[in-house]
């Protein structure tokens, strides 16, 4: 069965119900009734729909062509039901229905079943009005045994009975074939029908000798070819009518019929069937078969020939293989990385191997759209990590963009990077310093989106990590200073903090000047805190005098922060300021914390300088307790001799 | 092994059936979707436990008073191996005898069938085909069984379940009817002729959609591509509810439209290896519409060259080799987030040894889907005629992608797919030992050699007004062999079957 055959069908189906429930619901007087049968005529007179058309019929369904049509139409559903009513099963639409032909058999549908039945039935009820090219097999309650007027009623008779007809007939044909008038009756039986019937008959015939076995099928083909008589010279008949039924045989039914003659005779089947009236269609499919198998046995000599069965012994599977596969198969195995791949199938593994994909074809279209693609591809694969891929992606667009048609579009797929919730997560997933080196080459290309995101997120990376991105970091610098001199500005204070954590990591004095301007003006304390640290961890000069200059700063808490940190990291630069602002008479000198900061400073500068403020101040006569306090603790960081400790500092 | 012309001089050299027999070291993934309850050599030897305990106290009941030490032994037998069963994973537990053959849950135990002939007999003279044991069954519940059995006037299932009631059993249920029957409830089988019908809609329409797409390609276009989506829906609906209606339509070839039917078959193939194989519907979704559009690179390839009935020439070969890029190519354009039929157009002839084209990308393992595609497409290949090669019967089909496995193939994944398809599979025409021609209708997954058939010709080919339905796994009681067994798969394009799908 075909699938534009079915349709076909099934479309014919459809207007006949729409014709038939027209007819039930307008007057005949109605032009709607005409139109809807009108309709149907012109769709089976299309040149492309010429052939016949088997419907079988159930209670509830038709089966068009073998399809099921289901009926979700009620018009299609009451043509089922009425046509059952009538005890119809089969019925074939062969082409040339005239419109007289088409209302007739829209009339029967619709006629009341009880009437055609006692009439005689539906084939009688269309034989009345001579119709000719659509035809009715009913189901009866007894076969019909007897031989009609015309012979054996074939559209009606049981298989069995048609069957031990064909036989006698072929019999009968074959003893008289010397005879000029041997009678073929079964070209007699099939000329006396109608149209539609006969196709119908002939369908029954097929369905009676292949219920035969097939020995008597082959000889019924050898006696219709009659090649024993016609090769003598006796007789140059043919039984026609057998002949052109077996012509009506479905390809693959005949090809088997064919090849069983053919071991019998031994002659080819090709040969075989140029002696039978065979349609172009059939040919073909014939010659598809036949050449298929030609050409399976060229190309596998190894292969036996036919068996005697007429099937080929080739290489199916003999019980001990088919049962050791099946023994393969349930033995009992433990899981494997099958399920592990199903359970882990997701987006990410289809992004990689898309932009490698996309990667790999580019070599054959290398355009804008490959690059579009390229772009669209690039993301999800950076955000998931897949480095080699995203790699070679940036690669080919580096080459690609050496053609300078496509430039702005390398561009445009480059852009595709700049997404800092994408790079983030792609920092998140270097594992290797190979990954890191990419990873670099990814942030940099993102431009300033790059560095920004990696600026972000490096303090908040896990130490091994940090080590890894620790050589991007440098390999940023510019791109990172820059984004850090625009976030500090914006940035939260904890945000910022993390900034300037990461500018120290840079290790590039450049730094030093976007620190000091987030110490010297950034409104957070906290911020100009962690920048004072920066600064004094950062082992470059420059970093160094910035902080010393910030310890002229006018807020008091950052001065004294700033204060801490050059003590602590015992800047001796810082020496001259920090002896000026302890011996500053303004408001700073009252400031007891203030100096007492400056003096632990000083006392871990220990530099000449400080040594001798220190000493200088430590033998200075203190009026107040804080003063005393603030001498003992510069005494407890010189050694005086005891000279010095009897004068007193002037 | 593709729908290439037959190239000798690129044949393997494949294992032997005997090598292959032995090979035991490929490793099996537990979770496949077995169908057979007892899958594993423990739980089946346990479900043989249990008919064997249950015979056992069957016999000792009628030698001995029900209070003989022997006895209670039995029964605490008993209870303890359904207990057992029921431990692995069964909330109830159905023995069914069909035809005078011993089920246990859809599993058939043919020797024991044998073995226990007179437990069978008892329990089919009081009317019982099925009994099934709840959780928590005692040896009291089974003592009431045993000895329900040794009644001999109790003749009808409603009296077993009278006497079953009267005694407080609760955890034992008889009846009459197996469930096995397969003459199934005219509901059932007016739902499952509902979907089929559906379903070979869908494969229509499916057909006309893919000549629209092939028509657009040729012009370098891709259509839209939400018909496809559609159609996979529709499938995956279809096979959802009826795997066997779905998996029926692969038995429709044509010669014709080659490239539409086959890549709608191997549509319907990979879909239900996914879900066979526990990929989630979503996934599955994209795995069908790729399996659509894989091979969409061949529209470009010459007609002349894809029918070539000799060698291709080198150029050809380069020629064909193209299809995969070239499909890639032209589904990159698709306007979808989804890019696996793009991958899966690409990588699908890589092989699973990375061995074929193009090359393999980072030398990384083709996608899941490509393997799936790829193994679908060979099979589908193999067991269609084309104008280089008949068809290829699909057991030997299947011997072919089992030997090629680690090399063309997914070892694994070929696993699941012989299991899904059974040794037999649906729609392969058979010939069994008394010479009669049938087609595999159904694959029984706990005996995959012994699938059900429809007998269509007897053995002197005379076609049987109605196909004869016969169950494969059925045995002979008194020879405990089976009552049919298959002899050979045989060419469909031999044996005058225009249609299987109409048997199935």
């Amino acid at each position: 069965m075909s699938t534009d055959k079915s349709a076909h069908a099934e479309g014919v189906l459809k207007l006949l119900a729409a014709a038939a429930g027209t007819a039930r619901l307008y007057p005949p007087a109605s032009a709607l009734p005409k139109e809807a049968v009108q309709k149907l005529v012109d769709n089976l007179a299309k040149p492309a729909n010429a052939r016949p058309l088997y419907f079988t019929v159930e209670p509830q369904r038709i089966y068009a062509e073998g399809a099921p049509v289901t009926p979700n139409s009620s018009p299609t559903l009451a043509v089922a039901e009425a046509l059952h009513a009538m005890q119809v099963e089969q019925f074939i639409i062969t082409p040339g229905v005239s419109f007289a032909e088409a209302e007739a058999f829209v009339a029967l549908i619709n006629a009341d079943p009880t009437h055609v039945r006692t009439g005689g039935g539906a084939r009688t009820y269309l034989g009345k009005t001579n119709v000719q090219h659509i035809a009715v097999h009913e189901i009866r309650l007894s076969d019909s045994k007897k031989a009609t007027l015309f012979g054996i009623d074939l559209a009606n008779a049981s298989l069995g009975d048609i069957a031990e007809f064909i036989c006698e007939a072929t019999a009968r044909w074959k003893s008289e074939v010397a005879a000029l008038d041997a009678p073929d009756e079964i070209a007699s039986a099939l000329a006396k029908m109608e149209g539609a019937t006969r196709e119908l008959a002939t369908q029954r015939i097929i369905s009676a000798l292949l219920s035969l076995d097939e020995k008597t099928r082959v000889n019924l083909l050898e006696t219709a070819l009659n090649n024993d008589t016609r090769s003598t010279g006796a007789s140059n008949k043919r039984m026609d009518g057998m002949l052109s039924v077996i012509a009506d045989m479905s390809p693959t039914s005949l090809a088997r019929l064919l090849t069983l003659a053919s071991l019998s005779s031994g002659r080819a089947p090709k040969d075989i069937a140029s002696e039978i009236p065979l349609s172009n269609e059939t040919l073909q499919a014939l010659d598809f078969l036949f050449s298929s198998e030609q050409a399976s046995r060229n190309n596998t000599p190894d292969e036996a020939g036919m068996n005697g069965n007429g099937n080929r012994d080739v290489g199916g599977l003999d019980t001990g293989q088919a049962v050791a596969i099946a023994a393969e198969i349930a033995e009992e195995r433990p899981a494997e990385d099958l399920e592990r791949q199903v359970s882990e199938l997701q987006a990410s593994d289809s992004a990689a191997r898309a932009l490698a994909t996309i990667t790999a074809i580019s070599h054959k279209s290398p355009d804008a759209e490959t690059l579009r693609a390229i772009g669209e591809a690039l993301p999800e694969a950076v955000r998931i990590g897949a480095f080699t891929t995203v790699h070679k992606a940036l690669r080919r667009l580096d080459e690609l963009g050496e053609n300078a048609a496509l430039a702005d579009e390398v561009d445009s797929a480059r852009s595709a990077l700049a997404l800092s919730d994408v790079l983030t997560d792609m920092c998140d997933t270097v594992k290797t310093a190979s990954d890191a080196v990419i990873a670099g080459k990814i942030l940099s290309t993102a431009g300033n989106i790059g560095a920004e995101t990696l600026l972000m997120s490096y303090t908040n990376m896990p130490r091994y990590r940090r080590l890894l991105m620790g050589p991007v970091l440098g390999s940023m610098s510019g791109l990172l200073l820059g984004a850090a001199r625009a976030h500090l500005q914006s940035a939260n204070p904890e945000e910022a903090v993390e900034i300037l954590h990461t500018l120290v990591v840079l290790n590039d004095r450049r730094a030093a000047g976007v620190i000091a301007q987030a110490l010297n003006s950034n409104p957070s304390e906290k911020v100009r805190f962690a920048a004072a640290t920066a600064l004094a961890d950062m082992p470059v000069a420059e970093a160094h005098q910035s902080l010393v200059r910030a310890l002229n700063q006018q807020e008091a808490e950052t001065r004294q922060h700033i204060v801490r940190e050059v003590g602590r990291k015992k800047i001796c630069a810082a020496a001259p300021v920090l002896i000026r602002l302890f011996n500053d008479t303004g408001a700073a000198a009252k400031n007891y914390g203030f100096r007492k900061e400056i003096i632990v400073a000083l006392a871990s500068i220990d530099s000449p300088d400080a040594q001798k403020a220190l000493k200088k101040f430590a033998k200075k006569i203190a009026f107040t307790k804080k003063n005393r306090d603030l001498r003992h603790l510069a005494q407890n960081a010189v050694t005086l001799t005891p000279d010095e400790e009897r004068m007193p500092s002037e | 092994m593709s729908d290439m012309p037959y190239r000798p001089e690129e044949t393997e050299v494949l294992a032997s059936p005997e090598e292959l027999a032995r090979e035991t070291t490929a490793p099996r993934p537990s979770f496949i979707a077995v169908q057979a309850p007892f899958a594993t050599p423990e739980k089946l030897n346990k479900a043989r436990e249990l008919v064997r305990t249950l015979a056992v106290a069957c016999t000792n009941s009628a030698l001995y008073p029900m209070t003989h030490p022997l006895v209670t032994e039995s029964l605490d037998g008993l209870a303890a191996s359904i207990a057992a069963l029921v431990a692995t994973g069964f909330p109830s537990l159905t023995v069914n005898i069909y035809k005078g053959t011993l089920f246990i849950e859809n599993q058939v135990f043919p020797e024991e069938s044998v073995v226990h002939r007179k437990l069978v007999e008892e329990l089919l003279d009081h009317g019982i085909s099925a009994v099934t044991f709840l959780e928590g069954v005692r040896a009291d519940d089974a003592a009431v069984l045993v000895e329900l059995l040794g009644q001999a006037q109790i003749k009808t299932i409603g009296d077993t379940q009278d006497y079953l009631a009267r005694a407080g059993v609760q955890t034992i249920k008889l009846a009459e009817t197996s469930t096995l029957d397969e003459r199934d409830s005219a509901e059932k089988t007016e739902r499952g002729r509902e979907t089929r019908i559906q379903a070979r809609r869908n494969y229509d329409y499916g057909l006309e959609a893919m000549r629209e797409i092939e028509q657009q390609a040729k012009l370098g276009r891709v259509g839209e591509v939400n018909a496809l989506q559609h159609i996979v829906e529709s499938l995956l609906e279809n096979l959802l509810q009826d795997p066997a209606a779905v998996m029926g339509l692969t038995t429709i070839k044509s010669h014709d439209d080659y490239t539409l039917n086959h890549s709608l078959n191997v549509c319907i193939f990979a879909l239900s290896l996914g879900s066979a194989i526990g990929v989630t519907e979503d996934e599955l979704r994209s795995l069908g519409l790729a399996a659509l559009l894989y091979d969409i690179g061949k529209v470009w390839v010459p007609e002349e060259i894809l029918s070539k009935q000799g060698p291709l020439t080198s150029e050809e070969w380069q020629t064909v080799k193209q299809h995969s890029e070239d499909g890639a190519v032209l589904l990159k354009r698709l306007n979808i987030a989804d890019k696996v039929p793009m991958i899966v157009a690409y990588e699908h002839h890589q092989r699973h040894d990375l061995l074929g084209y193009p090359e393999a990308v980072n030398d990384s393992k083709q996608h899941l889907f490509s393997r799936i595609v790829a193994l679908c497409d060979a099979y589908d290949a193999m067991t269609t005629t084309r104008p280089f090669r008949r068809e290829i019967r699909p057991d030997k089909a299947l011997s072919v992608l089992m030997q090629g496995r680690g090399m063309a193939y997914d070892p694994d994944i070929t696993r699941a797919f012989v299991e899904m398809l059974g040794i037999y599979p649906m729609g392969a025409v058979v010939m069994l030992d008394d010479g009669s021609t049938a087609v595999v209708f159904r694959v029984n997954s706990d005996d995959l050699l012994h699938p059900r058939v429809k007998i269509l010709a007897d053995p002197e080919g005379r076609w049987l007004e109605s196909p004869e339905m016969a169950d494969l796994r059925l045995v002979d009681v008194t020879t405990g062999k089976p009552l049919h067994s298959i002899i050979q798969v045989v060419q469909t394009s031999e044996t005058g079957i225009d249609d299987v799908w109409q048997y199935l």
